[in-house]
């Protein structure tokens, strides 16, 4: 599969493991996408979302052992698309969200583009 | 062989027909030992006399005839079955005799054998526990007195031991009971009538066993959802004959929840037809959360898995991104990995309730602080999980430069990491003041610092990284005289005083 063109977008990485996070800002500044974030905390995650100034998030479903679903719900709220990164599996989704895409850690970059792209906002 | 040869001799050769067997409906005799209280060696001797007549019955007397004479007796060897007992003697009395009988002998009947014996005696002396009477003129009615009383003590005796193997017995099974913390209970299916013990009704929060009078009663104690479970349960049990096994949860009247492990089987009469169910029942509140720990812990497990597994191949690819030659790649890739290792180590000793930042330095830091080359104080910090690896990574990567490039690659150099706790604004947020952790890294000594052209995996973890995680500052400086590297982090549940 080839990549599409991602530069048009600004994603949002809410992630609280620093390493991953900084993977995560190199997949996608590889491919010309901007980021924002990361947002480490549930908190944070929330202030940055009250910023906006992106258009589609990732979202690691557990922060620091606080569950991700106050985030999931506002963003769902909002319209703007996101896609779950967990290493629980689906079963961790919040409830509300079940639907959602999920990217299973630990992942391909390849994995990533394709959830950005197939998910993208229309 | 010696007893096979010897039953072989003692059997009769078949044929033999010569010896009389005794009938099988022949009583055994029944052998006596009496303690008889007599001063006169001639009624002695009638009394003895006497207790030959008795059919079936071997009787071996012993005569004493002082009082000394009569408790020694009675306190040494106190395997009498009889006490025969004269009315009057010269230091000692019959009624005192029978007291102290009754005090040391209960179980042994007592008989009066005396020359004159008033009725106003008699009726105390039965009064005080005499088993009867007999006039030494009216000798002949001792064979029915003594047989009578023989049998009735027997009787009376086995009924004793009976009732005392039983309540001994029955004080076992409490004790065990209460031992395994079981409670016990029966239903009576045609009344839906229980009984309860009193563990079994403090398994449901009740502290009387009245309060589970009915089978009703017991149901409003299961919590709602598990009543119809219960409740089939213990129509299959008593359908089918098979074991009631069956846990379910509890609401205790002060709200909290709990849960019970039954166990039973069904009680049928002589129809076979159930008549009730009993068994025991256990709370398991303590398995039941062990269970539920266990089943998040292997979650968390399984979290932990893969998210060290994201966190490795994180390091691989920017370590690949970062080493300027396929070559180089092993050696910074390995000894990130061990870092990460050392500091999952750590954790795990300290049950990954978090770790102390001196701990942290020292993971690192300890060879060279050993040899003088690298001073670490400050007051004692405590670290979560997250932050402790963090940190150690950190470290890592700038003991590792120091090593390669700066103050630890001379035998000069030396490294100054130092922390406090002090009262100071954020720069950068409008956030009120609060207390923060600043920590520094200094080094020098070494030789002259010469800034890199681009940001390797260390900076970007030290400056990206850690300022993410911490939620706080960092400034990593390569000054001239040696790398400088400064953390102020705000205190949190996550980074806290000890």
């Amino acid at each position: 599969m080839t990549v599409e063109n991602l530069t048009d977008l600004t994603v949002l990485i809410v992630e609280d493991e620093p390493l991953i996070a900084m993977s995560i800002e190199d997949v996608l500044m590889d491919h010309g996408v901007t980021c924002v974030g990361p947002a480490g905390s549930v908190g944070a995650a929330l202030e940055m979302i009250k910023a906006g100034g992106f258009n589609i998030a990732l979202l690691d479903v557990n922060l620091r052992g606080e569950r991700v679903d106050a985030v999931a719900d506002r963003l769902a709220a909002e319209g703007i698309p996101f896609v779950f990164t967990t290493g629980h599996g689906a079963e961790g989704l919040p409830d509300a969200h079940r639907g959602r895409p999920v990217i299973a850690k630990p992942f391909r970059d390849i994995d990533i583009t394709n959830a950005l792209s197939r998910h993208r906002p229309s | 062989m010696a007893r096979l040869l010897h039953s072989a001799t003692a059997m009769p050769p078949p044929g033999f027909g010569g010896a009389k067997v005794p009938p099988a409906q022949d009583r055994a005799t029944v052998f006596c030992r009496v303690l008889l209280l007599e001063d006169n060696g001639m009624d002695a001797d009638l009394v003895r006399e006497h207790l030959l007549l008795i059919d079936d019955h071997e009787f071996e007397v012993r005569r004493v005839d002082t009082r000394k004479d009569f408790i020694d007796a009675v306190n040494a060897d106190g395997d009498f079955d009889l006490i025969l007992s004269d009315f009057d003697l010269p230091d000692f009395d019959g009624m005192s005799a029978l007291a102290i009988a009754r005090e040391r002998l209960p179980r042994v009947p007592f008989i009066f054998v005396s020359g004159m014996l008033g009725e106003e005696n008699a009726i105390e002396a039965l009064k005080k526990g005499a088993t009867d009477y007999v006039v030494k003129l009216r000798m002949e009615r001792l064979q029915v007195v003594v047989r009578r009383a023989l049998v009735e003590a027997r009787d009376r005796n086995e009924l004793a031991d009976k009732r005392q193997a039983l309540a001994e017995s029955e004080a076992r099974l409490r004790f065990a009971l209460e031992a395994g913390r079981l409670g016990s209970w029966e239903l009576t299916l045609a009344t839906g009538q229980m009984r309860v013990s009193q563990i079994c009704a403090a398994n449901l929060g009740l502290a009387d066993p009245a309060e589970l009078a009915t089978y009703d009663a017991l149901l409003r104690r299961v919590h709602p959802e598990d009543r119809e479970y219960q409740q089939a349960a213990v129509r299959q049990a008593v359908a089918s004959g098979s074991a009631l096994e069956v846990e379910y949860r509890t609401v205790w009247p002060d709200g909290s929840l709990h849960w019970v492990q039954i166990r039973g089987r069904a009680v049928y009469d002589r129809d076979g037809i159930a008549t009730g169910l009993a068994g025991v029942s256990l709370n398991i509140t303590d398995r039941k959360k062990a269970e539920e720990r266990q089943l998040l812990l292997l979650e968390e497990l399984n979290h932990r898995v893969k998210n060290t597994l994201a966190m490795v191949q994180s390091i691989a690819k920017q370590t690949l991104r970062a080493t300027p030659s396929v070559e180089a790649f092993p050696d910074a890739f390995q000894s990130r990995l061990r870092a990460l290792a050392q500091a999952h180590d750590l954790l795990t000793r300290r049950q990954w309730q978090g770790a102390s930042l001196s701990e942290i330095a020292a993971l690192t830091l300890e060879p060279h602080m050993e040899a003088g080359r690298v001073q670490v104080s400050g007051p004692g910090v405590t670290l979560t999980t997250g932050v402790a690896v963090s940190l150690h990574l950190a470290f890592h990567e700038l003991a590792t430069n120091a090593a390669k490039y700066g103050a630890l690659s001379t035998g000069s150099g030396r490294i100054d990491l130092n922390w406090n706790l002090v009262r100071q604004p954020l720069e950068s947020r409008n956030a009120p003041e609060r207390d923060a952790l600043v920590l520094h890294w200094r080094e020098s000594g070494g030789p002259p610092v010469v800034p890199p052209t681009r940001r390797g995996f260390g900076s970007r973890l030290i400056e990206r990284g850690l300022s993410h995680e911490l939620e706080g500052e960092v400034s990593l400086a390569f000054d001239a005289t040696g790398v400088q590297c400064r953390l102020v982090i705000p205190l949190s549940a996550r980074v806290s005083p000890q």
